[in-house]
């Protein structure tokens, strides 16, 4: 059983931009919706209660639309079954690499991050972090708003309510990064001096995090130089993607995360 | 300069304010001493509870007259995180001035900011989380607190720093009349 506290934050760092790196080399939509179902897998495992872990449907939501968008960019050329395969297959990788991203900002706590960066990066840890916020304080405001606009009974459906929707949440968010800001300065945030209150050990659970997920990188850069798998299906004429074993076994390594099992709360 | 605050002639106005918010404040307030600010909503109370440590109007813009000097230090010759071993300041949403996610990590950050060494640190954490009864919470997520729990974090984290002056705004806004 582990903590998603008690995991070192630079296990998630280095799984997710190994699970990043291997969604960026490929097109194959075999190893892609993989890397779909093991970034859930990984989010069920370690979610959180807190606002973070909600903010993980959001980015799944905008892995769905960023893939529709990009297969749609074919309409403004020739269509084709070729091209419209070719431009689905790099809007899957960008949606793959989303969702990933999704899977970072759920199990990780941002501003966890920004402690343990070196003193010379802590203004672009915490800008960072602060980005990272984003997200999921978006998704508590947007509940928010909507409940605040349902008790003046507002009630408006669907895509006509986001212009209502948009500006006192924009808003909100502005103020609520701007009094972070304030309170970090207040409670003298990059005033130069710095000791850690508990430092974070690398335990059993980070080193299988990390550790797998380098192996499944390597595996895929090794793929990606040598040559030795398809990567990248052909489309013109579209062909069955293929799926290597040992590359099927590498995404595997990325769910390890997921069976260490759940942090206890 | 034994005042450990001090507001000489202070008027203070917002970017987009008609009217000072506070004007032609002169205070001085000796260490180991209590102060009360009372008056009606928009009387500029937390501005100028936020003046104390220059938040007002270093974080805030607008017109900024006089002089506030915390331990002989003045305001606008440093920012709030240099002020930050001096002045503790606790905002009216106690909600919004946590910056991490578990309560005990909570009351170590101003001490991590100071520099202050660990042995020293976790002493007054659990010194802090005794004296105001939140042991039993300390593993919490900041998040799932209810509303007077996250303002005896915010006081704790506060007061863990060990501040010669603590600045409190509406303290009490989220305790029922039997906890306040």
């Amino acid at each position: 059983m582990i903590d998603r506290r008690a995991v070192h934050p630079m296990a998630w760092i280095v799984w997710a931009t190994s699970a990043g790196f291997v969604a960026f080399v490929t097109t194959d939509p075999v190893y892609l919706l993989l890397l779909w179902a093991v970034s859930w897998f990984v989010y069920a495992g370690h979610r959180v209660d807190a606002e973070h872990a909600r903010s993980f449907r959001l980015f799944l939501t905008g892995a769905v639309v960023a893939v529709a968008l990009r297969t749609a960019l074919v309409f403004f050329g020739t269509v084709s079954a070729a091209n419209t395969t070719f431009s689905f297959l790099e809007g899957l990788r960008l949606g793959t690499i989303l969702v990933i991203f999704g899977t970072f900002n759920a199990v990780t706590d941002p501003f966890g991050l920004v402690r343990m960066a070196p003193r010379h990066f802590h203004e672009p840890a915490l800008a960072a972090a602060l980005a990272l916020s984003i997200a999921p304080r978006t998704v508590a405001d947007v509940g928010r708003v909507r409940d605040a606009q349902r008790m003046r009974g507002i009630r408006i459906q669907g895509v006509r309510a986001l212009p209502a929707l948009a500006v006192p949440v924009l808003e909100r968010g502005m103020e609520e990064a701007h009094t972070l800001a304030e309170s970090m300065d207040a409670r003298g945030h990059g005033a130069g001096r710095r000791s850690r209150y508990r430092p974070q050990p690398w335990t059993g659970a980070a080193l299988l995090i990390a550790v797998p997920a380098i192996a499944a990188a390597a595996t895929f850069l090794a793929a990606s130089v040598g040559g030795w798998a398809v990567l990248h299906p052909q489309t013109s004429p579209i062909v069955w993607p293929e799926a290597d074993l040992l590359l099927l076994a590498a995404i595997g390594l990325l769910a390890v995360p997921g069976l260490v099992g759940r942090p206890e709360r | 300069m034994s005042d450990a605050l001090r507001f000489d002639g202070v008027t203070y106005t917002y970017p987009e304010g008609a009217r000072p918010a506070i004007e032609d404040v002169d205070l001085a307030i000796d260490e180991g001493s209590f102060a009360l600010a009372v008056g009606p909503t928009g009387s500029g109370k937390s501005t100028l509870l936020r003046a104390a440590n220059g938040l007002v109007p270093q974080f805030t813009g607008g017109t900024f007259t006089g002089r506030v000097s915390v331990n002989g230090r003045d305001t606008l010759a440093h920012p709030p995180r240099r002020l930050a071993d001096v002045v503790a300041f606790v905002p009216q949403d106690p909600g919004a001035s946590f910056v991490l996610d578990r309560v005990e990590d909570e009351l170590g950050y101003g001490m991590e900011n100071l520099g202050v060494d660990p042995v020293h640190m976790r002493r007054r954490v659990e010194e802090t989380l005794d004296l105001l009864d939140l042991a039993g919470l300390r593993d919490r997520s900041v998040r799932t607190l209810s509303g007077g729990e996250r303002q005896r974090v915010a006081i704790a984290a506060a007061l863990a720093a060990g501040p010669r002056i603590l600045v409190l705004d509406e303290p009490t806004s989220q305790l029922d009349p039997q906890g306040a």
